[in-house]
């Protein structure tokens, strides 16, 4: 044994001497975020062209991506001194990747996307962006009056500014457009739950071979109904009734929850959904589309989906982190903050750049309709046109410039927006949870959650004593402490507001 | 050392065949679907042979992406390279620690040993590979982080070296003037065919699998490797899949690639390696020979 | 007489240094590749005991003591985790190594050369396959509407088994996979150090008229049983830790029955995906490690005893 602690002590020492060869690495690169205000200087004052990198989620090959990003470039460099280089990662890898670009400064302006902006701000990866914002451009501000950037600010500090999609949903009934057609169902029609369940029923009837109801997000039936879980999408906690109280309530404990899980049990024991939801890999629209299910649960806004009808059940409702959930900001660590906000203005304010960004480059990626959509080149879909970012208009900084899709019809954008600004907000809009003071609850009840969550929702397990055993389990893993500290800091939140 | 009697060969061929099918009807399976219709799959399920024979899942991804190729070019050097230099370095380190004479054996052993068990973890990693080593997107980030040298694979080629290179021998050699390089050269080496070729099959796989590094070190889609493109589609099916997708914008779920797409991925990402693997093996089978005669 | 043997004593030992110094020069390029790519990260060890600020990196962040450790803690399935991760672990040990050195054993009996090559090529393929196509071939297999096992089992007459709800049968499934995907590789492994066993001592064997068990197991075995202490002591270091793949992806990440999949590993990605909060996910790593390797100083320790040859330092 001595010997061995004897190496012990000797590797120690290696690492000792490795450890001080970091530390120089490491303030060496202190000395590069001091010079800062010097690189960016120079900048302004001469023609020198600054180079913004710009990291961009998406879920297409994009092997034409270089094509843009040197179409978008001709106009920047010459139009604001900026050289843009865009990198595009798959939504896929999205959180390891940009976890690790934001370590250091290797990324200027970044998506906020798939982890809550709270968070990236309690770790220090963002920027707080108020100076910016208020020497920004006039059509930026009017773009993104100050009101709406309550959205991604945190403590009352701009952090991000949200990109254009719908903000709310309605949650209802897709149904394929025939068999809807059979049963006297209508495009938008508002149906109750009793109307889905005899529709339902009606259809397993007629059909019997297909399931009635098909699982919207792979394995549940829906991703959310009626609960807003405050910036957490894990709904440890969560205000009920489209977030029209100010309560955070246990989601267990709440009706919303329990009559869902209810109807979905019923129709699950009378087959109208598959047996194996919860392993089930195939998306809804290609059981629907290959005629193996009729209808599916979905939340939606404006955008159709085609071969099918879309009903409401729950009227449209915005979460309180609606507009956070995916918005852009600058890296802290980034070396040229001006240069990456002036980037962040482009890309949210330049038609050409924003066309570019969006659709890609005419003739190549889409062509032009007459009634100012654009599609797909022939026989080319999003997937295989080189450049398919046109389907994904929620995903760039701002698609509102660009051109809509022909599947989503020419008003779109102005359907979006306006969709946006009549819809209810949730009594928490705007707020978002800093899960940093109990996150040993937290941790432990996300293993609950996952444990329990999909399977009531799926209608795979008895509601009323699943629901019992995991509120036990929640208890015990400290549940309480996270709905007391969310409820602790909504107050403060609109205490403030 | 054979086993001579019929019956005794005959026992022995039956277990491996049947090994051999425990082993290979899972991937048929996949195989397989790869090849089936998609709406016969959703319909019918899966099974071992195609209801409905269709090329569709490989005709979308050698025409949706000529990446695919380029990608096998990225994956091929990365491997030549890097199993090169991965057998170089493991041979070079393993060799004094198996010598008795050498005096730190025991401690540089442990120093092996103890990357094994311990890591820094991914971010301090890339954090030194980025900023220190600026390797972020070029062709050394695919061969240097991680892979090049496993402590495993050290104390295999040790232990080799301990047991089948007798003292004797290097002793002799030592006596006819022979440097320590020269006896590596001239003694060691032949006498550690099998291990060199295992090593560097293992290493060679190693680097053909891997896509963590691209997904770590690489944002130019130009350098992707081939299992990084595939890892890539497949982790985009799942991001959809999750709710997450549907929940931050509705229309989210975009073309997604069927089944029988995901399957062709994992097929073409491990064909080539079946193709080259018996090429491979001539030489796995000669060190074989030679491993035997010694003595 | 004294004068001579101290001139050749000193210089034996001047030719045994200039001997340490060639061998230390070969291990040179080896070394300063760990040291940087193994050692130099280490550091980032520190970021367990850190609250890890962004913008502040490595050596600004403040320190927090234990804090980062408690939420392994506190949950109420952390006797379940690691029971898991280390049940799991002992069988996957103990039965991998089992059925590799058979093989291995038995593929050195063969005869012909071109079945041996097919053998060995197939039996690989598995190993090349990566987790998340395995949880596809799983599911091809498993899926209750239209999986091939069901299909069977339907065929026979028997009823559809709900394979992703019951907790009860994934234990076994684990075991097939993993032995599954792993043994041709150890077997692989095994094998290189088989055919490298001299065959002089099978032939004196057979001289001493010893059948072919006993050729197993005086002349195979104590070759292999450095190989075998070898892969045994590695993989006792790696007891707390847990193939993610094969207990996140393959059971399709199915809540139901989280209470026999839900490893170390899992639980901590399953806790920490979404918070980038790198100093809880050391604590874990941390953890894992210094268990291992306490658990690895023992054996080796133990090994060290009875065969001091075989340790591995």
């Amino acid at each position: 044994m001595k010997k061995v602690i004897k190496k012990v002590a000797a590797l120690i020492s290696v690492l000792a001497i490795v450890t001080s060869f970091v530390a120089c690495g490491g303030s060496g690169s202190n000395a590069g975020n001091a010079s800062k205000g010097q690189a960016t200087g120079k900048t302004e004052g001469t023609d020198k062209i600054t180079d913004v990198n710009v990291c961009i989620p998406t879920v297409y090959d994009l092997q034409d991506a270089q094509k843009v990003e040197d179409a978008i470039n001709k106009i920047t460099e010459e139009r604001y001194g900026i050289h843009m280089i865009l990198s595009f990662v798959a939504t896929g890898n999205w959180q390891q990747q940009s976890n690790l670009l934001l370590t250091g400064s290797e990324v200027d302006v970044i998506a906020s996307f798939i982890t809550p902006l709270s968070t990236y701000v309690k770790n220090g990866q963002f920027l707080a962006l108020d100076d910016y914002y208020n020497n920004a451009s006039d059509a930026f501000k009017a773009l993104w009056p100050i009101e709406e950037l309550k959205g991604t600010s945190i403590d009352g500090k701009i952090y991000a500014i949200p990109n254009l999609r719908n903000y709310g949903n309605y949650f209802g009934l897709n149904i394929d457009e025939e068999i809807a057609a059979e049963f006297g169902i209508q495009d938008g029609q508002k149906l109750t739950m009793e109307d889905i369940d005899q529709f339902l029923r009606g259809a397993h009837e007629k059909y019997p071979d297909r399931y009635a109801l098909a699982p919207q997000g792979g394995t549940t039936l829906i991703g959310q109904w009626s609960w807003d879980g405050l910036g957490d999408e894990k709904y440890l906690g969560v205000l009920p009734d489209c977030g029209q109280t100010t309560t955070v309530q246990n989601l267990f404990d709440t009706d919303d929850f329990r009559e869902f899980c209810t109807w979905a049990r019923k129709w699950y024991q009378d087959g109208l959904i598959m047996q194996d939801i919860l392993s089930n890999t195939q998306p809804w629209q290609t059981l629907i589309g290959s005629k193996k299910a009729v209808s599916c649960f979905d939340n939606y806004a404006v955008n159709k989906v085609p071969g099918m009808i879309r009903t409401i059940v729950v009227d449209a409702w915005s979460a309180s982190n609606s507009y956070a959930a995916l918005s852009y900001a600058v890296n802290a660590n980034t070396k040229v903050p001006e240069a990456a906000w002036k980037a962040m203005e482009i890309l949210y304010t330049d038609q050409d750049v924003s066309i570019l960004l969006n659709d890609g480059i005419e003739g190549t990626h889409y062509v032009k309709n007459s009634d100012g959509t654009i599609s797909f080149p022939e026989g080319k879909t999003a997937a295989d046109c080189g450049y398919g970012m046109a389907d994904l208009y929620w995903v760039t900084p701002y698609s509102g410039n660009a051109y809509p899709l022909d599947v989503n019809g020419s008003s779109f954008f102005g359907d979006l927006k306006e969709f946006n600004q009549k819809t209810m907000k949730s009594q928490g809009f705007g707020f978002s949870f800093d899960t940093s003071s109990v996150v040993d609850q937290y941790t432990a009840c996300i293993n609950i959650m996952d444990k329990y969550y999909g399977a009531l929702m799926a209608g795979t397990v008895d509601v009323d004593s699943t629901i019992e055993q995991a509120n036990k389990e929640f208890e015990a893993a400290g549940l309480n402490d996270i709905i007391a500290a969310k409820q602790q800091q909504l107050d403060a939140y609109l205490g403030k507001n | 050392m054979v086993v001579k009697n019929k019956s005794g060969q005959i026992a022995l061929n039956i277990i491996f065949t049947l090994l051999t099918i425990a082993a290979v009807a899972p991937f048929l399976l996949l195989v397989s679907s790869s090849f089936t219709d998609e709406a016969t799959l959703v319909r019918d399920g899966y099974s071992f042979l195609p209801g409905k024979f269709s090329l569709d899942a490989y005709i979308y991804l050698f025409q949706s992406s000529m990446k695919i190729v380029k990608g096998y070019g990225i994956t091929i050097l990365v491997t030549l390279i890097g199993t090169v230099l991965s057998v170089l370095f493991t041979t070079l380190f393993a060799y004094p620690l198996s010598r008795k004479e050498f005096p730190f054996r025991y401690f540089f052993s442990f120093f092996v040993f103890f990357t094994m068990l311990f890591n820094g973890g991914l971010v301090p990693s890339y954090m030194m590979w980025t900023q220190t080593f600026h390797i972020k997107n070029t062709l050394w980030a695919l061969i240097f982080p991680g892979l090049l040298m496993n402590g495993f694979y050290i104390i295999m080629m040790r232990s080799f070296f301990n047991a089948n290179i007798p003292d004797a021998l290097v002793e002799a050699a030592r006596i006819d003037g022979c440097g320590e390089y020269g006896i590596l050269w001239k003694i060691v080496l032949p006498l550690s065919k099998p291990m060199m070729a295992t090593i560097s099959l293992m290493v060679g796989l190693g680097y053909w699998n891997d896509w963590m590094n691209s997904l770590y070190y690489i944002t130019d889609e130009k350098l992707f490797s081939i299992q990084a493109i595939l890892n890539t589609i497949i982790s985009n099916i799942q991001f959809l899949q999750s709710s997450q997708g549907s929940s931050v914008a509705s229309g989210a779920a975009a073309d997604l690639p069927s089944v029988g797409i995901r399957m062709a991925i994992a097929v073409i990402g491990i064909l080539p390696i079946l193709v080259i693997y018996p090429f491979f093996q001539k030489y796995f089978v000669k060190g074989i020979v030679v491993g035997g005669v010694k003595g | 007489m004294a004068a001579v043997t101290a001139v050749s004593g000193k210089k034996r030992k001047r030719a045994r240094r200039k001997m340490t110094l060639v061998l230390f020069s070969m291990m040179l390029p080896g070394l300063v590749y760990l040291l940087i790519n193994n050692y130099m990260p280490m550091v980032g060890l520190l970021i367990a005991f850190k609250k890890y600020n962004y913008s502040a990196g490595i050596w600004g962040s403040e320190w927090c003591g234990f804090s980062n450790f408690t939420y392994l803690f506190k949950t109420q399935d952390a006797i379940n985790i690691v029971r898991n991760t280390i049940g799991y672990n002992l069988v996957f040990i103990l039965l991998g190594n089992v059925v590799a050195v058979a093989v291995a054993v038995m593929l050195n009996f063969l005869r012909g050369k071109m079945n041996k090559k097919i053998y060995q090529t197939v039996i690989l393929i598995p190993f090349l396959i990566s987790m998340v196509v395995v949880s596809y071939i799983v599911y091809a297999f498993l899926s209750q509407e239209s999986g091939f096992l069901n299909k069977l089992i339907e065929s026979f007459g028997g009823e559809k088994i709900s394979w992703y709800t019951q907790a009860k049968y994934w234990p076994f499934i684990f075991v097939i996979v993993n032995l599954w995907k792993g043994f041709g590789y150890s077997s692989i492994l095994y094998y290189a150090t088989v055919i490298g066993i001299d065959s002089s001592l099978y032939e004196a064997a057979t001289v001493d008229g010893a059948n072919r068990w006993k050729q197993v197991v005086h002349v195979t075995l104590p070759g292999l049983k450095g190989t075998i202490i070898t892969m045994v002591l590695l993989a006792i270091g790696r007891m707390f830790y847990s193939d993610f793949g094969l207990f996140y992806q393959v059971p399709m990440r199915s809540g139901l029955i989280s209470s026999v999949t839900d490893t170390i590993d899992v639980f901590v990605y399953k806790g920490l995906t979404q918070l980038n909060d790198i100093g809880r996910a050391s604590a874990a790593g941390f953890l894992q490690s210094v268990m291992g390797f306490l658990l690895v100083l023992t054996a080796n320790y133990i090994v060290r005893k009875i065969d001091e040859e075989n340790a591995l330092f």
